[in-house]
């Protein structure tokens, strides 16, 4: 659809005069134009003002559809590529190696505050190699760390958690070669093995998909869980990368709310206890609980969030949640939009995705990981 | 290239990537001001408030425009452009015929004066430092004007100067253009590595120069491509010098100025430049040489106003046309400037109605207005026409009212109302009429041109805001045209914007603020008076010559803080084109500066937008009212029971 075209019909769907559209048109257009057309979910030809347009017929012609504008104008966190980029770049330098230099002080017995004698030091350089990056999912972007961080090497960043047990062998054997070179000697025994286990996301709404008791058996599930267990299973093949009681995992977020890292917080405790020698979060930018919807603030656009609503999108996959998904998986209300997919943590009225036969329309319509699961 | 929605919004020519874009936009009638005879001969000094417009004119002269000009002038909107070019000899009919050099003052030169090094030498780096940049634009100049490759073609090109020239340490001439190239280059980046080191700075680390002696290798006689002299003319362009410290661009005005190079040269600085005596004196002293040193909105001031609104209007239809999804062909044709049509007869009925019953009542009983009043009986016109006509009369009476010497009552001849009721009481009567009744008064192209107080880039911003509203009425399928209410309320709009960001931007912002608001409400609560006495109203304050001097003699100043400030103050408002300052006007037997509010102030504050208002203050008067703000009489009186 042409720009005008779409424009038109936004000021036709909002009843706008030629003063209202003068107001609005530039900001929208901005925002679009920095941002919001580069979602990579919209269908090809469609844009961010011919999405929003149809996203408000929808609404009932006055009030609704103010409303509705309004969220968007005012309470919308659209998080670009670019932005994206600078977390992914931010990763390393600012959270990942600041904690290196703070054990590498800790191990070489040196003040943590002289920090070039640190970053100088080998017990750095051997723990900075014996740190193992992986990606827990595509929005990792493990490949942009990877050439972010040229101080690290190629062979110690993997893009899955997944690690096939060829792979795992060949890590180690890496390792030995790079630690022979740090250290000129060959490395110990105990010494050829990642003691720090970093695993890194874009983003996480609740923490369950990551750890969480499964309903039934009350043992651990998720993302996490399953890694620690290949982790710390002796039958693996991956479990000769570390050895748990010299293992420190720290999750690395480059966006999270407070929701998914107290969850985080109080599961892992539980799950790592006494399994290995210690853990951390680290996340990036924080969404505070302003971010997320609230009942006082936000109840105009909150009641449209329950009015607009199919609850055919419910199914054992939200379940997990604990609740259905009006206001996202988990209930987290969150009004995030990240440029490669909305997540399912943010309002069902933002990601609905009318192909997957929904009878409302999401602004940002998600593309679902596999069937069955929004 | 996607043409911008509202090309109202693209202000700095910087920012306009396209060459085409720019000539498209650019109206010739700014080259106007460049129409002297001496246009190459003498140096040039170009200043101007920010946005007056002095990038934009350098940028036409460089070598990408003028070749995209030639290659465009047999397009409607270029014609114009190509031919006033060409009187200037910057092309002819085969393509550009001068080799314009552009350099901005803004990068490095002025953190050359942090080096720990005395002052020659870090005049000698500077001179340095611009000797080569000189040359590499020089160089990339000829290589663009010849179609060719930068840095690759350098090959092609020779530098024979003649045998007097100054030696270039490091440089043998006749050279190539490679082998200036490489010269250049290393001199930049031995400047460059000297701004970086923290090591201590010795004589052989430091490449210094004595003169811009550059500047005489790349003249018209000296470049040869391909063994042939490429252009007639070398124009070499600083921009942005204010950019440098207060002694690298005096130490360079000098240098430029006594040096007589064999180059055109021209510089353009912004006003915050200048010093407060400079500022004072700049292109208005009486006598002054003015051929070297053009003020911009100075220029366009005065007997230039109605040249100045064409040249607007062009560069609104340029802008107009450029914009996406919009169909525009007029600008000026959007702007609705009459008041006449059919919705406006019942307010004015209205308003006249009102006016009437209070003139008849002021004239009542009283023989000497019978045949004013009668005369007005009779008027059978528009309702605005009577409206005004009435509005006029009420004024006139007032005025007679409070003569202290009132006349006998006999009845006065109409011939002395018609010649009372001139231009300025009418255009009284209409401002106050308008504001009595809420009857919009700032609208039409005529007043937007007016705002603009002669800089461009002020119209550009309010004219923006209108465009958007006639684009999007035309997004709308509806007229394009924006009714006389609504264009003085997105101006007001806009104006009130401009106001609150002042102390933003502005340096003492709050003082700036403080001061110019004072100098409204005087203004506005003189211009509102019942007789109007200083009609059509007030819209600046005057100081005399005297105190003028006073107040730039830091002799002065330094012992009078108060004063100091008033300065300083005074200094920025006329930097930023805040303040629009007119010296040595004379009257009643003195000498006067006269200070006009920017003409957006002027709606702010409700005022009229001609000029001519003004009262005297005395330099107490404006001190004290930076430290509080004006009170009129009834206000104080209101303050103190």
């Amino acid at each position: 659809m042409r720009d005008a075209l779409a424009e038109r019909l936004l000021a036709e769907m909002m009843g706008w005069t030629p003063e209202d559209v003068a107001r609005e048109r530039p900001s929208l257009q901005a925002m679009a134009a920095y941002k919001y057309d580069e979602y990579q979910q919209f269908y090809p030809g469609m844009r961010f003002v011919e999405s929003l347009a149809l996203w408000l017929t929808q609404f009932t012609e006055g009030e609704e559809r103010r409303i509705a504008y309004d969220f968007i104008r005012k309470r919308l966190v659209f998080c670009s590529s670019a932005e994206i980029a600078h977390l992914v770049s931010m990763a390393y330098p600012d959270h990942i190696r600041p904690l290196l230099l703070q054990r590498a002080a800790h191990l070489a017995g040196i003040p943590e505050k002289y920090i070039i004698k640190v970053a100088n030091s080998t017990e750095f350089r051997v723990l900075r190699r014996q740190s193992l990056f992986l990606g827990l999912s595509d929005g990792a972007r493990m490949d942009l760390f990877r050439r972010c961080n040229p101080e690290l090497s190629h062979e110690q960043i993997w893009q899955t958690y997944e690690i096939s047990p060829e792979r795992a062998e060949n890590m180690i054997e890496e390792l030995a070669l790079d630690l022979e070179q740090i250290l000129r000697r060959k490395p110990d025994r105990d010494e050829s093995f990642f003691k720090m286990v970093f695993l890194l996301d874009d983003f996480s709404g609740s923490g369950l998909s990551y750890l969480r008791e499964d309903a039934q058996s009350g043992a651990f599930t998720g993302k996490i869980a399953k890694l620690f267990k290949r982790l710390t299973d002796p039958q693996s093949k991956v479990s000769q990368l570390v050895i748990p009681n010299d293992l420190h995992i720290c999750i690395v977020l480059y966006l999270a709310t407070d929701q998914a890292r107290s969850h985080l917080e109080r599961f892992l405790d539980v799950l790592f206890s006494g399994a290995i020698q210690g853990w951390s979060i680290e996340v990036v930018q924080q969404l505070t609980l302003e971010v997320s919807l609230h009942e006082g603030r936000d109840a105009e656009f909150l009641k449209l969030v329950d009015q607009y609503y199919d609850p055919s999108v419910e199914n054992e996959h939200t379940e997990k949640g604990g609740t259905d998904v009006k206001k996202g998986f988990a209930g987290c209300a969150l009004p995030v939009v990240l440029t490669h997919n909305t997540p399912n943590n943010s309002l069902f009225l933002l990601w609905a995705n009318p192909e997957e036969g929904y009878r409302v329309r999401g602004l940002f319509p998600r593309i679902s990981r596999h069937r069955g699961e929004p | 290239m996607k043409e911008p929605r509202n090309p109202f919004k693209i202000r700095a020519s910087e920012h306009i990537e396209s060459d085409e874009t720019f000539v498209r936009l650019f109206s010739p009638g700014v080259l106007e001001m460049l129409s002297t005879e001496d246009l190459w001969d003498k140096p040039k000094v170009i200043r101007s408030a920010p946005g007056g417009g002095k990038t934009s004119l350098f940028r036409l002269f460089t070598v990408r425009s003028l070749l995209t000009i030639y290659s465009l002038r047999k397009r409607e909107y270029c014609a114009d452009l190509f031919q006033k070019l060409k009187t200037f000899g910057a092309v002819n009919d085969s393509g550009p015929a001068m080799l314009g050099v552009l350099l901005s003052c803004s990068h490095n030169y002025a953190t050359l004066e942090d080096l720990d090094v005395d002052l020659p030498k870090r005049r000698r780096l500077l001179l340095s430092l611009l000797n080569a940049r000189i040359a590499l634009a020089a160089l990339q100049g000829i290589l663009t004007l010849k179609g060719q490759k930068y840095p690759m073609d350098l090959g092609k090109i020779e530098i024979c100067p003649p045998e007097n020239v100054a030696v270039l340490p490091g440089l043998v001439v006749p050279c190539s253009g490679i082998e200036l190239y490489k010269w250049a280059q290393s001199l930049e980046k031995a400047v460059c590595d000297a701004l970086d080191s923290f090591a201590p700075l010795t004589d052989s680390t430091l490449p210094g120069h004595d003169s811009l002696a550059s500047a005489q290798l790349i003249t018209a006689d000296s470049i040869k491509y391909e063994g042939v002299s490429v252009v007639d003319r070398v124009l070499l362009m600083l921009d942005d010098l204010h950019q440098l410290t207060q002694e690298q661009r005096r130490f360079l005005l000098d240098n430029v100025i006594n040096a007589r190079l064999p180059v055109s040269m021209w510089i353009a600085e912004r006003l915050e430049a200048l010093d407060l005596d400079e500022i004072l004196a700049a292109g208005a002293l009486p006598g002054r040489d003015y051929t070297n040193e053009i003020t911009i909105e100075e220029y366009w001031r005065g007997t230039r106003h109605k040249a100045f609104s064409q040249l607007v209007m062009n560069i609104a239809d340029r802008r107009a046309k450029d914009a996406r999804d919009v169909e525009i062909g007029s600008f000026a044709g959007c702007l609705q400037d009459s008041l006449e049509g059919r919705e406006w007869q019942e307010p004015f009925g209205m308003a006249g109605q009102r006016i009437i019953e209070r003139t008849r009542a002021m004239a009542k009983g009283k023989q000497r207005y019978s045949r004013w009043v009668a005369d007005r009986e009779d008027l059978n016109d528009t309702p605005r026409e009577i409206a005004l006509a009435w509005r006029s009369l009420e004024i006139l009476i007032e005025r007679e009212e409070r003569k202290a010497q009132r006349s006998l009552d006999f009845p006065m001849k109409v011939e002395e109302l018609q010649k009372r009721d001139d231009s300025d009481i009418r255009a009284a009567a209409e401002l106050l009429l308008c504001k009595e009744f809420e009857i919009p008064y700032y609208f039409g192209i005529d007043r937007l041109a007016n705002l603009s107080s002669s800089n461009i880039e002020q119209f550009l911003g309010f004219a923006g805001e209108l465009f958007e509203q006639s684009a999007s009425a035309y997004l709308l399928k509806r007229s394009s045209d924006i009714a006389p209410g609504l264009q003085e309320q997105i101006l007001k709009r806009s104006v009130k914007k401009s106001w609150e960001k002042l102390p933003e931007w502005a340096p003492q912002g709050h003082d700036v603020q403080r001061f110019i608001k004072s100098i409204g409400r005087f203004c506005q609560w003189a211009t509102y008076q019942p007789n109007a006495p200083y009609s059509p109203g007030v819209t600046g304050v005057a100081i005399s010559m005297a105190d003028r001097t006073k107040l730039a003699d830091t002799k002065v100043t330094q012992k009078i803080p108060e004063l100091a400030r008033l300065a300083s103050v005074i200094r920025t408002c006329i930097a930023h084109n805040l303040l629009e300052v007119k010296l040595n006007y004379k009257c009643k037997g003195q000498n006067w500066m006269l200070l006009y509010l920017n003409r957006m102030f002027c709606i702010h504050f409700d005022l009229p937008f001609q000029y001519g208002g003004w009262r005297e203050k005395k330099l107490k008067d404006l001190v004290g009212w930076l430290q509080k703000d004006f009170r009129s009489p009834k206000e104080q009186l209101e303050l103190f029971g």
